[in-house]
């Protein structure tokens, strides 16, 4: 091989070793930051005061993330009643669900979450104050859905009720009480504060970042190893050429 | 023990223990954590079964560094040290190069 062919192939070796080993290395930096996130995200965040759902959400719009999770106030009555059967309460636990819709001053409506559909809360007309957490709409069918069940929790069923400008998302309540401060008894579920799932666990990424970045020093390895195969080869005596009889495997 | 030798049968006995637990941990990976992880709601996966990505993870690093000293050991070259690296990725790769690695040394020790 002529010297400037020589000199361009090592230069392409050596630029394909750079950009393998970089590649490995930013997939190591990738399952790190995920090992963050995995170890950030399981920890609940502290909880924040009650606040107007005007200031945190508008009407019409979506969600912005910052909303999610906020514990809400909002006064209203309700217009209409559904059921959302075989929600996810627990893991291992699917209910059904009571839920209202409910009008708010200025042609707003938003979906609550009133508590377990088993006839505790009473269908009340009258105005009521709710507080609660408000959550994201989902975006999976539970059930089939009808014109009192909704298949999921998604203002978007709701929407050819024509007249409303609806809240995104909905808000699970943790307390109703009526216009005279009385609370209403019933079923309610629990409200807590929703974690993002991350694939993996701590760990598991850690045990990523440890092999990418091992495979990017090997890399950076591989000249030095056909060097040092062919120096071994040559002390023992044999011939280089004898290198592919010692044993090459196709797997 | 000979996988605490520093010679070409340590470096073979050392080879074979990692290829046969890369192997199982492989299958493992491959049959029971992805099905699973595959198939969870939000990624709810027993932790029991997640400690099967991250030995696996841990075990492939180990494969690697004693496929790497036994390549080099009996100069195998890189393309083939290449494919023996890749063989603990894939289930039962990894058993095959261990019964390959074995037959490749008896004939390079009646060379």
């Amino acid at each position: 091989m002529s010297q400037p062919n020589r000199v361009v192939k090592s230069a392409l070796s050596l630029l394909l070793i750079l950009i393998l080993s970089a590649g490995f290395v930013e997939l190591g930096l990738w399952q790190l930051h995920r090992a963050q996130s995995v170890s950030h995200q399981s920890q609940t965040p502290p909880e924040k005061s009650i606040i107007p759902l005007e200031s945190v959400a508008v009407a019409g719009h979506n969600l912005r993330d910052a909303a999610y999770n906020r514990l809400v106030s909002f006064a209203g009555t309700y217009v209409k009643f559904y059921s959302a059967p075989r929600q996810v309460l627990t893991p291992t636990q699917l209910v059904d669900l009571d839920v209202g819709l409910m009008s708010l001053s200025g042609g707003r409506a938003i979906l609550v979450v009133r508590g377990i559909h088993d006839q505790s809360l009473p269908d009340r007309s009258d105005q009521i104050t709710v507080v609660g957490r408000l959550y994201p709409h989902q975006n999976e069918d539970h059930a089939d859905g009808s014109d009192s069940v909704l298949s999921r929790l998604d203002p978007a069923l709701v929407a050819g009720l024509g007249k409303y400008q609806l809240y995104d998302g909905y808000v699970s309540a943790l307390r109703e009480s009526d216009a005279t401060g009385t609370a209403i008894i019933g079923n309610r579920i629990p409200a807590p504060q929703i974690i993002n799932p991350i694939g993996g666990f701590y760990w598991q990424h850690i045990a990523y970042v440890i092999t990418w970045w091992f495979m990017a020093i090997l890399v950076l390895f591989l000249p030095l190893y056909s060097r040092g195969v062919k120096r071994k080869v040559e002390a023992s005596g044999d011939s280089p050429e004898d290198l592919d009889q010692r044993g090459t495997v196709n797997l | 023990m000979k996988i605490f030798q520093g010679n070409k049968e340590g470096a073979l006995a050392r080879f074979r223990v990692m290829a046969n637990i890369a192997g199982v941990m492989s299958l493992l990976l491959w049959l029971i954590y992805l099905p699973i992880k595959l198939t969870a709601t939000n990624d709810n996966v027993p932790t029991i079964i997640r400690l099967i990505a991250v030995v696996h993870g841990f075990a492939y690093m180990v494969y690697l560094l004693v496929t790497f000293n036994y390549c080099f050991a009996v100069r195998k070259p890189l393309k083939t040290a290449f494919f023996y690296m890749l063989a603990g990725t894939f289930p039962v790769a990894s058993f095959i190069a261990d019964r390959r690695a074995v037959a490749d040394f008896s004939a390079l020790n009646q060379k």
